[in-house]
């Protein structure tokens, strides 16, 4: 039942498997929440995908060494799911120099094309149209790749979405589109937002093969993925909308003032990591003893995340010119060496 | 087993602006105890509502603030106790801004006297030529711009510095015809110093010319005491009797008084004479500006009464305006003034000299048409034989258009 | 090789087809680019030739066609996508300024974007306000996206070529004017390197700095105040706006005093703008003027013809100036 390398979950993983990537994120998740409150992390923009583990982790166990994805400002749970070493991640996060992007990303410019995460995007929408060119790369190089765009309800009222989606179906490209449907883009209700919330219908407008599956049990997450995607391979691409509920506010660790009390508590009665543990213990697969100690482990493992990064240092100033341009190309000049040249006595 | 500790838990700052927030609810109560991610309390900030996690477990001793409480980031708001660490928690960033250095509020040093004129006046000079002047030690206040506007440019400047090679020539190409060589001797006016003529005095000197500026009794370094206009006639008439040439004598205001009468005196000491703003050629004077001189006591008076001098004036350092204060404080020219005016009216007569002298000598004057001590009107009141010129100036032509004056005064009309 | 006799709009063609045929990575991407052969005409016959797997004809959705680039570049491909007007970039501003730009950076430099957008801008066509404009000022205002504009037959071919190898992104602005401008073409002569500028004509009473269509304007100013005013007139041809070559302008400037920036974007903060400043920062002991630019009207372009036309410099007006200067 263990993970194969590189925390990814091993073949035909099983629900147990599944349970611990999605307690992974979940713990990482609370103490990315703690780093907030602390004062430890690189401005106020941080966006925790609690509750909609299902979805990254359901998802990305269909995906192989070799995909790539892109992911939205809400991403934290799906590159780990990939994954990606927390402790890189959490120090990202404060925007220090050991973190994934040398600490000039952050939550939501992080990105590892080793493990093939195209990048994390700060506009709505803005990493989806690349999945469409890494889908031509993989049509023309003849590469047995998918490429995923995953992003929230919030990116279906923007019209790149639709351009890509319409381009993926008529090249007939290997990608595939997710979108976790938290039911809230920042503070409007998705029937707020659009007439027609029923959103793989659109996707079957422009051609694609689309499903919507809850949330709430991972491993129907998970059969949902493993068909659009095989389908996404075989030329076919794919949408697949996977609704959950956002246990915080917009950011942080808001409580919402804009979901009334019942909705939050029955929200939050939907909670599919809880869900899986207790699948787990009811099906006898595994005993609650051995979950307390995989939960109990998880916790040490996403404490050291927080001293790695808090303890990390800052980038150096040099490196504010760098990576501007590629390496062997020139530096921007600062505006202090121009001014100081300038006005340089004779 | 760790120990526990009691631990005053601040309010935390959550959001970059955060700098107070209300407390809202408390969801544990004293003596109650937590698990590490329960929520302790929700506030507000001024953008939401926020839970508040424990980062640790423990044991709620005392709420120490209620709902409805604004508190600042950082003030206690809790005691807890606890066996885990609870490290970090919020506090208050030592700001990594460094600290703006607190703007001077003095003008700038090191601003020239030509720097100066361009701010108060017009634009002078193109970059090029200012910093072909700049090397070339050329004080641009003496060249004249044949750019656009008037600016100087370039090829003003190295013409400039090429004829100042040759003195004679160049003082030649500054006044486009024959010059007089011969040595110049500035006389200053009441209140004034020998050192109001240095601008003109030095350039002059730098072209080859023979140029002195001693100060009257009364003023400045001159020991004696001027108690009437014939003392410092008498002292003008034995400083040309050590000349060994005869000078170009070139009086400004009184000392355009003086210079006339001691020129009139010695005649053979004389090879022309040049009257600036001149006192003693008309009825009037502004009579104030006379005796408020002659009893200036602070740096303040001064001010105001420099100021009706022209804008020169009001542009000297003030350091200077004290050091002339505490001077005009010593009241050493009541007297004087007293003999130059009564009130607004002149006692003294200028013209009758001018008159007499111009029959065998050259005689200029110049007035500023723009003065407000001697009114501009004077010069109607000129001998025939005495050139006549207006310049755009106030009082003090030798500090407004130091340029003009010395083309007037060097060139042999 | 030899000289060749060929248009701005062919040389750009020859540009494209000898990439694509030395590097299978190199697609074209953009509306009317296959099929229809561009729709000014530059990319006939590609098609034919690579088939239309590597010449894409797009539906019209210039934001997921730059989209799309930005991923096929980070994927390995190396994207030449084509906004067919200059002034639909602010359909594209987002994948050009938040992603392509900044991707390199944000990621902490593990990947770079290796794309060109091919676009054109430029009055002379009677083509009305929203397709006449040169907007070149939006991309130069923009850290990490390159910038190229062709004034030249030469440069329509090796400045292509040059910008096809960069490793970051660049936008290659064409002119509608000068497709079917004729001239002589050298394949194996580069007229300048990626990034320097070229002194077009020598001159120390004046320097006249431009790029484009008004490279030429500027040249037709030169001769006319040599052959009537006596005034010799240097001209630079900027030929990349990032990088902009400032150490082949100074020298010049330092020598004549005076210098004219023409530029056919708008005025206000535009292009000349940015350039005027550097150079009077820059070489201000040397000034005996204020640098002057001449640019666009700040108005948008009219259809009518005689309108269009004195909206932007010309090369009457560019004389004009420098007489005012020099006089």
């Amino acid at each position: 039942m263990m993970a194969g390398k590189n925390n990814l979950p091993a073949k035909n993983s099983g629900l147990a498997d599944l349970y611990r990537q999605m307690r992974r994120v979940r713990t990482f998740e609370e103490r990315v929440g703690e780093i907030f409150v602390r004062g430890k992390s690189a401005g106020s923009m941080l966006h925790l995908s609690v509750g909609e583990e299902s979805a990254a982790v359901g998802v990305c166990s269909n995906m192989r060494e070799g995909d790539t994805f892109t992911t939205h400002h809400r991403g934290h749970g799906i590159f780990l799911a990939r994954g990606a070493d927390p402790a890189r991640m959490m120090a990202e996060i404060a925007g220090k120099e050991a973190g994934y992007c040398h600490g000039k990303g952050g939550s939501m410019h992080i990105a590892d094309m080793g493990l093939g995460h195209l990048g994390a995007n700060a506009i709505v929408g803005g990493g989806i149209p690349a999945v469409v060119g890494a889908g031509l790369a993989a049509r023309n190089g003849k590469k047995d790749v998918v490429s995923l765009a995953f992003f929230g309800d919030g990116a279906t009222g923007q019209g790149i979405l639709y351009e890509s989606m319409n381009m993926a179906a008529l090249w007939k490209l290997p990608v595939m589109f997710v979108c976790i449907n938290n039911q809230y883009g920042m503070g409007t209700r998705i029937d707020q937002a659009t007439a027609n919330p029923r959103l793989h219908e659109r996707a079957e407008a422009f051609g694609l093969s689309a499903r919507t599956v809850d949330g709430f049990e991972v491993e129907d997450v998970a059969d949902a993925a493993a068909e659009l995607i095989a389908g996404a391979r075989a030329g076919k691409p794919a949408f697949l909308a996977i609704e959950c509920y956002r246990f915080y506010g917009h950011a942080r660790k808001d409580k919402s003032p804009y979901r009334d009390e019942v909705e939050e508590s029955e929200g939050r009665q939907k909670d599919p990591v809880l869900r899986a543990r207790t699948k787990l213990i009811a099906s006898g697969l595994m005993a609650e003893a051995d979950l307390d100690a995989m939960d109990a482990e998880i916790a040490r493992e996403m404490d050291a995340t927080i001293d790695f990064a808090v303890s990390g240092s800052e980038p150096q100033m040099s490196s504010m010119f760098r990576d501007v341009y590629a390496p062997e190309e020139p530096e921007p000049e600062p505006v202090r060496t121009r001014v100081e040249r300038i006005l340089a006595r004779e | 087993m760790s120990t526990v500790t009691k631990l005053k838990l601040p309010m935390p700052r959550l959001g970059e602006t955060m700098e107070q927030g209300t407390i809202s609810t408390w969801l544990v109560k004293p003596g109650e105890n937590f698990a590490r991610g329960d929520p302790l309390l929700e506030l507000e900030t001024d953008k939401t509502l926020v839970e508040y996690p424990a980062l640790g477990a423990g044991k709620l001793i005392e709420m120490l603030v209620g709902p409805g409480d604004v508190v600042d980031v950082g003030a206690p708001i809790a005691i807890i106790e606890t066996s885990d660490v609870w490290d970090g928690v919020a506090d208050v960033p030592a700001s990594e801004e460094p600290v703006d250095q607190p703007r001077s509020a003095s003008p700038p040093e090191n601003t020239s006297n030509s720097d100066l004129q361009a701010i108060a006046g017009k634009w002078r000079a193109t970059p090029l030529a200012r910093r072909l002047a700049r090397q070339g030690g050329v004080d641009l206040s003496f060249l004249e711009g044949t750019g656009r506007r008037g600016r100087i440019e370039a090829r003003d400047v190295q013409s400039f510095i090429e004829a100042n090679t040759n003195p004679v020539t160049s003082a030649a190409a500054l006044t486009n015809g024959a010059i007089d060589p011969g040595p110049v001797l500035f006389i200053h006016g009441f209140a004034g110093l020998g050192s109001n003529w240095e601008k003109l005095r030095a350039n002059m000197q730098k072209s080859g010319l023979k140029a002195e500026a001693p100060d009257m009794p009364g003023h400045g370094r001159n020991g004696a005491d001027a108690n009437s206009v014939e003392e410092c006639v008498t002292w003008l008439g034995s400083v040309l009797n050590e000349q060994d040439r005869p000078v170009h004598l070139v009086g400004h205001s009184f000392g355009a008084h003086v210079a006339a009468l001691a020129a009139n005196r010695a005649r053979s000491k004389i090879s022309r004479l040049t009257v600036v703003a001149p006192a003693g050629c008309g009825h009037d004077i502004h009579g104030d500006f006379l005796h408020g001189m002659a009893h200036a006591r602070t740096a303040g008076e001064l001010m105001h009464l420099l100021r009706l001098l022209g804008s020169e004036a009001s542009h000297l350092p003030p350091d200077a305006v004290e050091a002339m204060a505490c001077e005009l404080a010593k009241g050493r020219l009541s007297p004087l003034a007293g003999a130059i005016a009564r009130g607004n009216t002149q006692c003294i007569d200028t013209i009758a000299a001018l008159s007499a002298l111009s029959e065998n000598v050259p005689v200029k004057a110049i007035f500023g048409s723009a003065d407000r001590i001697i009114p501009k009107e004077h010069i109607f009141n000129m001998p025939p034989r005495v050139a006549s010129h207006i310049v755009p100036t106030g009082h003090m032509p030798h500090w407004d258009s130091p340029a003009l004056l010395e083309r007037l005064i060097l060139r042999v009309d | 090789m030899a000289m060749i006799e060929t248009t701005y709009r062919d040389a750009l063609r020859l540009a494209l087809t000898e990439a694509m045929r030395e590097d299978d990575a190199v697609i074209i991407m953009g509306e009317e680019v296959g099929r229809y052969g561009g729709a000014y005409g530059v990319t006939k016959g590609l098609i034919e030739e690579f088939g239309e797997d590597r010449v894409i004809d797009t539906p019209i959705s210039e934001a997921a066609i730059v989209g799309a680039a930005v991923g096929a570049a980070m994927a390995g491909l190396r994207p030449v996508a084509e906004l067919m007007y200059v002034d639909f970039i602010g359909m594209t501003m987002d994948q050009l300024a938040n992603q392509a730009a900044k991707i390199r950076y944000m990621f902490g430099g593990q990947i770079g974007v290796p794309m060109v957008l091919r676009t054109q801008g430029g009055t002379g066509r009677s083509a009305g306000a929203q397709h006449s404009q040169s907007l070149e000022a939006y991309v130069m205002h923009t850290p990490g996206l390159r910038l190229a504009m062709p004034a030249t037959v030469e440069d329509a071919y090796h400045l292509l070529r040059q910008a096809m190898k960069q490793p970051d992104p660049v936008v290659f602005i064409e002119h509608k004017g000068l497709y079917t401008m004729k001239g002589e073409l050298d394949t194996s002569a580069e007229p300048a390197a990626w990034g320097k500028a070229r002194v077009m004509r020598e001159g120390s009473d004046v320097v006249i700095v431009s790029y484009s269509r008004q490279l030429h304007h500027a040249l037709a100013a030169a001769e006319t105040l040599e052959k009537e005013d006596g005034v010799q007139a240097a001209v630079v041809d900027l030929r990349t706006l990032n990088p902009v070559d400032f150490s082949t302008i100074r020298p010049l400037v330092e020598r004549a005093g005076r210098a004219i920036v023409v530029s056919e974007g708008v005025m206000t903060a535009g292009v000349a703008a940015e350039l005027a400043a550097r150079i009077t920062e820059e070489c201000f002991d040397y000034l005996e003027d204020p640098v002057v630019r001449v640019a666009g009207e700040d108005i948008p372009i009219s259809v009518s013809p005689l309108l269009e036309k004195h909206s932007v410099p010309t090369p009457e007006f560019i004389t004009e100036v420098a007489r005012m200067m020099l006089k």
